[in-house]
């Protein structure tokens, strides 16, 4: 059974749909992305989920229950890290921690554990009695996500989960969300317009825009589906690699690699270079395609929205 | 109910309030100026006070009707003797003339702090992770109620005593004897101005649904306090005077006000509501 499952879900705000019609399941043990630009519906879906906005229609399940009617329930399954950190600025570090742990009806003794524990692992334990309103906006996120573990929730909802970090804090965290779904077993549905991230946490990603969920497939998924190759490699000898610029017309682009390949880019198909250049006598030992990035997907979807 | 949760929601929002100047200087600042340095002025210009009421009737002196009602006022003074002008003086304006003005109190420290607990909290953006947790919407409203009422009590009760104090040195020298608190006094401290901190929280309740903004919530929280200055108008007019029977039915009236004060606002405090507005 899914962890949370929509089905043919919306949410209006006035005469704006949020989010239009989106079906999703995500399953035990899984990260799913959902990549978008600002005011695509991923934190107005993911309050839904949550049960903080009652959809318009459709239905929702987070571990069998309904959000709304089950709220309670659900949140203390769930574990959120918001857009934004905000924290409780006039309280530490420790004490914002300590409210949601007693908030999410925690044991003191077992808060008190957890919370070292998250402290330790999120690299917070320097600043465990410093006042938040002092923190740099990368430890402020760090302390919020700690906010959000620190029930040790089965389900995580991240709303953009590495904004304002550094590299090394966001790579820290990913390897944390890693080990809490690989070692743990828990679940995550994330919100980004990070497209590295993307693809490095998640086993699918789910595309949106203007609320709707466009695509949704583990990354190699999409792009055989959606993407086709958005140029290739091609080896022969050095003699001909000469050659190969001549006989391509704009707006091929043609770059040498080493002495024997080539890249080949600027929107010419595959069968068609390939065509050309065996029609031009070029002897070619090896073909690549160049598989389409995520971000060249993602941007090739708007583009399709922005066309039409 | 869970407590618990309840209890850490309280105890996040007075650190907040005790280490937020912003919040903290209008709880302090407030009673002193109504409950210390206004009693001292008002008494210490007795004297040309008293030297008002000997204006010939008919004339235009400032404070007159005032003077009138001072003169009128007060028991008896040392060794059964009448008390003197400024006596009277005195004890009318701790009396009578402040009553209204201590109402502030309970009133002013209720709404900052409510403000700041709803408008401020959704300012901050703190308000979405609040939601985010398993406390149910009586529960939050319960833990914002209780962060916000037990300070208006706390700091008007504190302010109270300290007043008592004042206002019983400041005519000792007068009467001879503890004066203060009258029975009106003490329905006023313990049974009005609690019901009084509710109304203004049960108000703030219902605006925190319709403002986004702290500043916007302080504007509602100043137009709170208006029907203070009626009654301040109609206390030292002598329109209607503050006597024990009628403190009770009005505390009784502002208890049923802020009860359904708060019934309205926890309608409009629902999750839904206040998500559609983050």
């Amino acid at each position: 059974m899914p962890v949370i499952e929509l089905e043919d879900v919306t949410r209006r705000f006035g005469t704006l749909t949020a989010v239009d019609q989106v079906s999703l399941e995500v399953h035990e043990g899984e990260i799913v992305g959902m990549l978008g630009h600002n005011g695509a519906g991923k934190t107005t879906l993911l309050r839904v989920i949550n049960g903080l906005l009652e959809p318009n229609a459709g239905q929702v399940r987070v571990t069998g229950l309904d959000p709304v009617r089950d709220g309670a329930t659900v949140r203390r399954r769930t574990g959120v890290l918001t857009e934004y950190p905000a924290l409780d600025e006039y309280l530490t570090t420790r004490e914002n921690l300590q409210v949601y742990a007693a908030i999410n009806g925690l044991d003191v003794e077992v808060a008190r554990q957890r919370i070292a524990l998250l402290l330790q692992r999120l690299g917070l334990w320097e600043k465990r009695d410093t006042v938040t309103r002092g923190l740099s906006a990368g430890l402020k996120q760090r302390v919020a996500l700690a906010r959000g573990l620190v029930h040790d929730p089965e389900i995580l909802l991240l709303d953009e989960p590495t904004t304002n970090m550094d590299p090394v804090a966001a790579r820290e965290v990913r390897t944390l969300i890693k080990e809490a779904v690989r070692e743990l077993g828990r679940t995550v549905l994330l919100s980004t317009h990070n497209l590295v991230e993307a693809e490095d946490l998640c086993d699918r990603v789910g595309i949106m825009r203007h609320g709707e969920l466009l695509a949704i497939g583990r990354p190699a998924e999409l792009r055989r589906e959606l993407g086709s190759a958005t140029g290739l490699r091609v080896t022969t000898s050095h003699d001909h690699l000469q050659r190969i610029a001549a006989l391509l017309p704009p707006p091929a682009r043609v770059r040498a690699l080493d002495q024997q390949t080539a890249e080949i880019t600027g929107g010419i198909a595959v069968p068609e270079a390939v065509a050309l250049l065996v029609r031009g006598g070029v002897e070619i030992h090896r073909v690549d395609p160049i598989e389409p990035t995520l971000e060249d997907l993602y941007v090739a979807l708007h583009h399709e929205e922005v066309m039409a | 109910m869970n407590w618990l949760a309840i209890r850490a929601i309280v105890r996040k929002d007075l650190r907040t309030i005790v280490r937020n100047r912003g919040v903290r200087i209008p709880l302090i600042v407030t009673p002193v100026i109504l409950l210390v340095i206004l009693p001292l002025v008002l008494v210490g210009g007795g004297e040309f006070l008293a030297a008002a009421s000997e204006i010939p009737e008919g004339s235009s002196a400032p404070f007159e009707e005032l003077s009138d009602r001072a003169a009128t006022h007060g028991g008896e003074g040392r060794d059964g003797q009448p008390l003197s002008p400024q006596g009277r003086w005195s004890t009318f304006v701790l009396e009578v003339f402040l009553a209204p003005l201590y109402l502030l109190i309970p009133l002013i420290v209720a709404t900052v702090i409510a403000a700041d607990s709803f408008a401020g909290e959704r300012e901050r953006g703190t308000l979405e992770a609040l939601l985010h947790t398993p406390a149910t919407d009586r529960e939050l409203l319960a833990a914002k109620f209780l962060a916000s009422w037990f300070p208006a009590v706390l700091v008007s009760t504190v302010g109270f005593v300290v007043y008592a104090t004042l206002a019983n040195w400041l005519v000792w020298s007068e009467l001879g004897r503890i004066f203060f608190p009258s029975t009106t006094w003490l329905l006023l401290a313990f049974y009005v101005a609690p019901a009084l901190a509710a109304l203004g929280l049960g108000i703030m309740v219902i605006a925190s649904g319709r403002v986004n903004s702290l500043q916007a919530a302080h504007q509602i929280g100043s137009l709170v306090v208006l029907p203070i200055v009626v009654l301040l108008i109609v206390q030292i007019t002598g329109v209607l005077l503050f006597e024990p029977v009628l403190v009770t039915v009005m505390g009784s009236g502002i208890w049923v006000a802020a009860g359904v004060m708060l019934l309205i606002g926890a309608r409009s405090l629902k999750r839904e509501r206040l998500a559609v507005r983050l």
